[in-house]
């Protein structure tokens, strides 16, 4: 695609880290050898054995789990949380937005179409 | 005297053979003799396996243990002679299960299809809540699996939030095959593993932070950064596909912050989207922010409407961004 015409010419504010992330991750360490599913150590057991379940009671029910767990959906939220994206966080990428905004002038937001 | 694996197979399969002689003419109660009979069966083909390799012969000792296992399935669930409660059917997710995992072994994933098949026409199965849970969790982690690798996400979502939900809390190293799907599955859903999860895991709180990182912040140039540092990894794992595919909720993610620095009108300029990418080191052009937006929008993850003359993204008054959880994937 050759976009370079299109770019406005003055330099543009970008974000502080500029570089790729990568000397901020780690290492990742060796696999696993063994992929394979393991057998179990034994071979049935009650939901009081699945406590992880217990507090995903909320989850399993998507599924075709007919038992359900009794435990409530209390706990599931400190396992997956699915209200992270309600936050208006203030951070500075939404700060400098703003003043791209402002910059911009309002013309652009919120008025109506001619 | 050195070892010979591919002789010890072919002992052991010509015994499993034998055996199935009188296994077809006894109840349940035989079973715990046939698992035993193909879990060796299995061990000595791995073996036989790496011995062949190794010699640079044929090595297709898995997939001949996956034929014997699945005559092994065929012999329960074809049992009808036996009074329910006595049948041999129920052995049959266990032999399932073993089944798979030599198939996934062999990397013959391909043939879990046929597999699957015959055991969905079967009518006369004992309900699979039944069966021992360590049968259930593993047959859910095969499917989920199955399902997976067909990119059919909202049924491998299902598959793995079962076996998750029910593996033994010992079983970690299980739990962590589970979640190394259902994470990014989860992602995928607008679902995030909290710190509890992933501190429980060090290997997948290593590989997957960063990507939730990303998503919460809405950074998708770190997004594409991180897919580059895990690339290798997650291809090994084979969620590289649907790392990628969570990489909408954080572009998503991003488009919602520029609604919301603009104070959340109805209508948002095509070019202030471009710019906001280009800020967050997204080059592109102005005609690829607008195909980025067209894409969110038809994706679901936004609702409204572009108009192209007018370089202007018109949305929707309420529910402008649908919640992930009702979009499902």
């Amino acid at each position: 695609m050759s976009a370079a015409s299109d770019r406005p010419p003055e330099p543009l504010p970008t974000k502080e880290q500029e570089e790729p992330a990568s000397d901020s991750l780690p290492q990742l360490g060796a696999l696993e050898e063994d992929d394979e599913f393991e057998e179990f150590a034994v071979q049935d057991w009650d939901d009081a054995e699945t406590d992880l379940s217990h507090i995903t009671a909320g989850t399993s029910n998507v599924g075709s789990n007919p038992s359900g767990s009794n435990a409530g959906t209390a706990g599931q939220d400190t396992l997956w949380e699915d209200n992270w994206d309600d936050d208006d966080i203030e951070d500075d990428f939404s700060k400098q937005l703003r003043e791209e905004l402002t910059k911009a002038g309002n013309t652009a937001v919120d008025t109506p179409m001619h | 005297m050195d070892e010979n694996n591919r002789e010890a197979y072919k002992e052991q399969a010509t015994l499993v053979n034998h055996f199935f002689r009188y296994f077809t003419t006894q109840g349940r109660w035989v079973l715990p003799a046939l698992y035993s009979l193909l879990y060796e069966l299995r061990a000595l083909a791995a073996l036989a396996d790496e011995e062949a390799f190794q010699k640079n012969e044929k090595s297709d000792f898995l997939e001949d243990a996956a034929r014997i296992c699945n005559k092994a399935f065929s012999n329960c669930i074809m049992d009808r002679t036996n009074k329910p409660q006595f049948s041999r059917r129920w052995g049959t997710y266990r032999t399932v299960g073993i089944t798979l995992k030599c198939y996934i072994k062999a990397n013959r994933v391909s043939l879990f299809k046929s597999l699957l098949r015959s055991l969905t026409v079967q009518t006369e199965l004992p309900p699979f809540e039944k069966f021992p849970k360590s049968d259930q969790v593993t047959c859910k982690y095969y499917f989920g699996l199955n399902r997976f690798l067909q990119e059919e996400y909202v049924e491998a979502y299902r598959e793995f939030s079962f076996a998750f939900a029910n593996c033994h809390r010992d079983a970690t190293r299980n739990q962590e095959l589970i979640l190394t799907y259902l994470i990014p599955l989860q992602m995928l859903r607008g679902r995030l593993p909290s710190r509890v999860l992933l501190s429980k895991f060090p290997r997948l709180e290593q590989l997957y932070t960063p990507f939730v990182l990303a998503i919460r912040s809405g950074d998708v140039k770190r997004y594409d950064s991180v897919l580059a540092w895990g690339e290798q990894r997650l291809v090994s794992l084979n969620v590289w596909l649907c790392v990628e595919k969570a990489r909408e909720i954080c572009v998503r993610g991003l488009l919602k912050k520029v609604w919301r620095a603009a104070a959340q009108p109805t209508r948002l300029p095509i070019s202030l989207v471009h710019r906001a990418l280009q800020m967050s080191g997204i080059e592109v052009a102005v005609e690829e922010a607008e195909c980025i937006i067209a894409n969110m929008i038809y994706r679901g993850y936004v609702k409204g409407y572009i108009s192209h003359e007018k370089q202007m993204v018109v949305l929707a008054a309420k529910d402008t961004f649908p919640s992930l959880a009702v979009r499902g994937g």
